[in-house]
């Protein structure tokens, strides 16, 4: 038994509290009555009994209810202890109206309408005190200060309701209508000359504190859920996390808001100030370009405008300018990664940059995913395996922007020279892997014009070998096409003879006089091994005898004569 | 003590002395399994500390021992010693095994095949005539000739070359490979070995040569079968849905979450994630083993058995699959190479059961651009014997084991290609110069996969273990 399981009592708090309202107020009205001598004392009593025990009644049920989540803070404090003291009051009020109408003593009718007043006053401090827990910090001077909050910078256009910086448009514009416009400066009035705009704190921070904050706010917080900060979107409430990244579908928060308003889930609930249409496209654009916290980390102006093509290499290739990187990749970006099963991973365990690889999802993976996925994270992407993946021209397009892209591998996908012309003179591609894509010798051009190209895969590549003698004439570049010599011979044995006519090493060092006159060990009959052999003499006989092995000769020792048969 | 209701005391009859004892040892590697299972979810970074050259292994252990002096070490004086005893200058007193022990004599048996000499980037590689297609292959092997291991046996043997150590309870190389660098494809495993029966004399193969030792569980190799289905129970049975198998692995998994938060033991965790990765399995790998995508060229290219599962062709092109998905540590045995007679007829069955495919395999990853970033490893655990074990004829020998010299050849990921290391004496019994330890051996790869090895630790039972043991250096000679 805990105080959940009184949770429907506590549920009726909001019902149960209209009876202290109501009686009190009628009690408080009836002392006039009295006065006229139109309601006597004891009618007046059952009304203040009633409302007395009403009022115990709500704060026993606030008290529960004060145990579900959503609800802290000091301002449910004060309101607990006023509510405690007008059931307190009440009730008190009360007992001395009924002591007191017996004695009929001045004094004690004021002690009574002292505690009626002091019951009431409580009451409407209380009350008023509910109505911020539930209806927001701002229910009573709300509306007048909300319109002037409005979100005026959004200017409603055809195609997307929002012009933030560079790196949200193209997705908006190609999520709504499949265009892809390229903006070269921001289109708001706020950012400053030169700065890309912080897409959250300017347009997405206010629409949730207008919509969101009264009841997902510092105050209160419905459902375990704070929608005011970074933090507490990021973290999600009861239900889990209300942001994915990238995916506004998949955003329970976005899904949410996008429902009929009739449908019960749908947020903000009915009845109260309902986002905007633009305020609604604006969320959508944010949440699909990754949910970027404060300002995305600039990509170099040669991102947007990259360096003409020329049709032979530039000798000295320009520097390609270092992104400026706030913290690295955004780990929000990295757990969308995460959770599409693409592997990522540091280059260098000392840099920022990352080495990105579908080769777990390669059959799924396609444009809309490059889209999705990979932009978000195009200032950091040094390495992009997309091999066997679904990708096509129009990914192409996408990765032609990033920055430092130094090794694409393309292998096995459906791109063709078309698309492979959207990389044409790209400042950081040093490797290129293309083997068994179907492009042609057109390909040619738009290689040679890559200024640091050093190493490409051209295997099945659908090249001629005329083409590939032209990029191999290019001193720098390796080009790998599975064509390579196999290695030459440049010995071989003829026919085996063996022999034993190669002396041992240490043989030779034995001098004549010293070579035991056998080659079979009298004892064992097993070839002599030279390093055993002792001198024998026998009668005037003096031999050098050779042994197999170091026992041997102890048997020889002990009877020579036994052995002389076998000697030669 | 009080007989109230204390936690601890509660704890305490849950908890028995062992079993604290136990645990103890385990959490502090729990901190660290947890955090490498986080790891292997894919959640965590790699422990290498600078950029590696190779991403991924394919480790092909010719288990029995290949004779060196058949395959890769030429000596061409020894057809002039036929028959002659090997000088005990050179034997210097080596232990023998219990097979040749008894031997009276120890005969010298040269090597009745032709050798080649290939063009490579020093002054050529000679490759016998058993090998024609990794012979041509010489500008992108680096050979090994100088080769030492400490063990005369198969099972010590094996043991220490992929576990550094001769006893066994160590993880082996894939599952430290798995543990450092971390699943790159989450559908299949980090670590899988396959196995090919040979044509001579087998041994033993024990299920702890990839096994995990005290890392956790999921480091160790998945096998994949030769005949029938890749991986047992693999799929549902009829009548369960793969809706069905989700809905119970969640539950399944909740009831291990459970017992994990309450025992802290890491293995629970591990469990969840192998029950994970076989439902993700039960996709991928019908995919992987299909062939029907690869096109007539290719498989031309692995020779007459690509089509026979098992067989070290078939192996050999999932290697190059297995790869290309992003399978971080590959591993090949193939049986049968521990000729102690009839080596001539034996050895020439095995080599024409991998020469083919081992080359083919080197190309295609080369023409796909993948040679690059994978280092291939070929050998055995030790060598063989200079000496005849059993009748020698010209004809005919047989040859023992031999720790002290043999050879080994890698390729791709950052080795020094079309090179050759250490020498041998002129008997192939010593090495003459520049002898390369195991330890050492393990020490160069894991650098080529962008690991200190000395960094690349796991605390078990008080201290850190690794792969190279207490030993091991990188040597600069074998880097290209």
């Amino acid at each position: 038994m805990s105080v959940a399981d009184f949770a429907l009592f506590g549920r009726l708090h909001p019902l149960v509290l209209h009876f202290p309202i109501g009686l009190l107020f009628g009690a408080l009205l009836m002392e006039l009555l009295v006065a006229r001598g139109q309601v006597t004392r004891g009618a007046q009593a059952i009304l203040l009994w009633c409302a007395a025990l009403s009022a115990v009644v709500a704060s026993a049920s606030g008290w529960v209810l004060s145990h579900e989540e959503g609800y802290g803070g000091e301002l449910l404090e004060r309101h607990e202890q006023l509510g405690i003291a007008v059931a307190v009051t009440a009730v008190l009020a009360a007992l001395v109206h009924r002591f007191g109408a017996r004695s009929g003593s001045r004094t004690v009718l004021w002690v009574y309408q002292i505690l009626l007043g002091a019951a009431c006053v409580a009451l409407v401090l209380g009350g008023h005190l509910g109505a911020k827990l539930t209806h927001g910090e701002d229910w009573l001077e709300g509306p007048r200060e909300r319109e002037q909050h409005a979100v005026t910078q959004v200017p409603s256009s055809g195609s997307a309701g929002l012009q933030p910086g560079s790196e949200l448009l193209p997705l908006l514009s190609s999520s709504k209508d499949g265009e892809r416009e390229e903006e070269e400066e921001p289109g708001w009035s706020q950012a400053l000359p030169g700065e890309q705009p912080d897409a959250y704190a300017e347009v997405i921070a206010p629409i949730f504190k207008q919509r969101c904050a009264s009841c997902h706010g510092p105050t209160k917080k419905k459902g375990g859920l704070r929608l005011d900060t970074r933090d507490g979107l990021l973290a999600g409430g009861e239900d889990g996390a209300v942001l994915v990244p990238g995916d506004p579908m998949a955003s329970l928060l976005f899904q949410r808001v996008s429902l009929p308003i009739e449908h019960e889930d749908h947020m903000p609930p009915e009845g109260k100030p309902q986002p905007t249409p633009e305020e609604l496209a604006a969320l959508e654009a944010w949440i699909a370009a990754g949910a970027p916290f404060g300002a995305a980390a600039t990509a170099p102006p040669s991102q947007e405008t990259p360096t003409p093509a020329g049709s032979e290499q530039q000798p000295a290739p320009e520097e390609v300018p270092a992104p400026a990187k706030s913290a690295g990749p955004p780990s929000d970006a990295l757990g969308a990664l995460e959770r599409a099963l693409v592997h990522h991973e540091r280059v260098d365990p000392g840099l920022e940059e990352l080495r990105i690889d579908v080769a777990a999802v390669a059959a799924a993976f396609g444009d809309a995913e490059v889209r999705a996925l990979l932009v978000p994270l195009a200032p950091w992407t040094a390495e992009l395996v997309l091999a066997r993946s679904a990708v096509d021209d129009a990914a192409l397009t996408e990765l032609a922007r990033f920055p430092v892209l130094r090794l694409l591998d393309l292998r096995a996908t459906h791109v063709s020279v078309a698309g492979l012309a959207a990389l044409a003179g790209h400042a950081a591609l040093e490797e290129l892997n293309l083997a068994q894509t179907r492009l042609g010798d057109a390909a040619v051009e738009v290689l040679l014009g890559l200024p640091r190209l050093r190493r490409v895969g051209l295997w099945n590549a659908g090249l001629s070998p005329e083409a590939l003698a032209r990029l191999r004439a290019v001193p720098a570049l390796h080009v790998q096409a599975g064509d390579e010599p196999e290695a030459e011979v440049l010995e071989r044995e003829g026919e085996l003879t063996f022999t034993s006519d190669r002396t041992q090493p240490g043989a030779e060092l034995v001098p004549d006089a010293l070579r035991p006159v056998n080659t079979t060990c009298p004892v064992s009959g097993s070839p002599v091994n030279p390093k055993y052999a002792l001198v024998h003499t026998s009668g005037a006989v003096t031999r050098v005898i050779g042994f197999c092995c170091p026992n041997c000769p102890k048997e020889f020792w002990a009877d020579p004569a036994k052995f002389e048969s076998k000697l030669p | 003590m009080s007989m109230d209701t204390n936690p601890f005391f509660d704890l305490g009859l849950t908890l028995t002395r062992r079993r604290f004892f136990a645990r103890t040892a385990g959490t502090l590697g729990a901190a660290l399994g947890t955090s490498a299972l986080a790891h292997c979810l894919g959640a965590g970074p790699a422990r290498t500390s600078f950029r590696p050259r190779a991403r991924r292994v394919i480790y092909m252990h010719m288990e029995g021992a290949p004779s060196q002096l058949d395959l890769f070490d030429y000596k061409p004086e020894l057809r002039q010693r036929f028959d002659q005893d090997l000088p005990d200058s050179i034997r210097q007193g080596q232990r023998l095994t219990g097979m040749t022990s008894g031997q009276a004599r120890f005969p010298v048996a040269p090597s009745i095949f032709k050798f080649t000499r290939y063009a490579n980037n020093q002054d050529g590689a000679w490759v016998s005539e058993l090998m024609p297609f990794t012979g041509k292959l010489a500008r992108e092997i680096c050979f090994v000739h100088s080769m030492h291991t400490e063990a005369i046996n198969h099972e010590p043997g094996i043991t220490f070359f992929q576990t550094g150590n001769q006893q066994p309870g160590r993880p082996s190389f894939g599952a430290w490979v798995s543990y450092g660098l971390g699943n790159m494809n989450q559908n299949l495993p980090a670590f899988v070995v396959m196995i090919t029966q040979g044509k001579g004399n087998m041994q033993a193969l024990a299920a702890r040569f990839w096994g995990s030792g005290f890392l956790p569980s999921e480091h160790q190799g998945c096998k994949l079968r030769s005949a029938g289905d890749p991986v047992l129970y693999l799929q549902d049975p009829p009548g369960v849905e793969r809706a069905d198998r989700r809905r119970m692995l969640d539950l399944v998994g909740e009831l291990n979450e459970r017992e994990a938060a309450r025992s802290l033991d890491p293995e629970v965790r591990a469990r969840i994630a192998q029950a994970e990765m076989a439902f993700r399995m039960q996709m991928s790998v019908p995919e992987l083993t299909d062939f029907s995508d690869e096109d007539e060229e290719t498989l031309a290219l692995y020779g007459p058995e690509v089509r026979t599962p098992g067989s070290f062709a078939a192996n050999c092109l999932l290697a190059r699959r297995l790869a290309e998905r992003g399978v971080r540590f590959i591993q090949l045995y193939m049986r049968g190479w521990d000729q102690h007679g009839n080596l001539p007829g034996e050895i020439r069955l095995q080599a024409q059961a991998v020469d083919q495919p081992q080359a083919a395999l080197l190309t295609d990853l080369e023409r796909r651009g993948l040679l690059d970033e994978t280092l291939v490893l070929w050998g055995g655990e030790f060598g063989r014997t200079v000496y005849s074990q059993g009748e020698l004829s010209t004809t005919n020998y047989g040859r023992d084991h031999h720790p002290r010299c043999f050879t080994l050849w890698m390729a791709g990921g950052g080795v020094a290609a079309g090179t050759s290391y250490g020498k041998t004496d002129e008997y192939s019994y010593n090495v003459a110069e520049n002898p390369l330890e195991v330890h050492d051996l393990h020490a160069t790869l894991l650098h080529l996969l962008g690991f200190e090895h000395e960094k690349l630790v796991y605390r078990h039972q008080g201290r850190d273990y690794r792969l190279t043991d207490v030993f091991g250096r990188v040597v600069p000679e074998l880097l290209a």
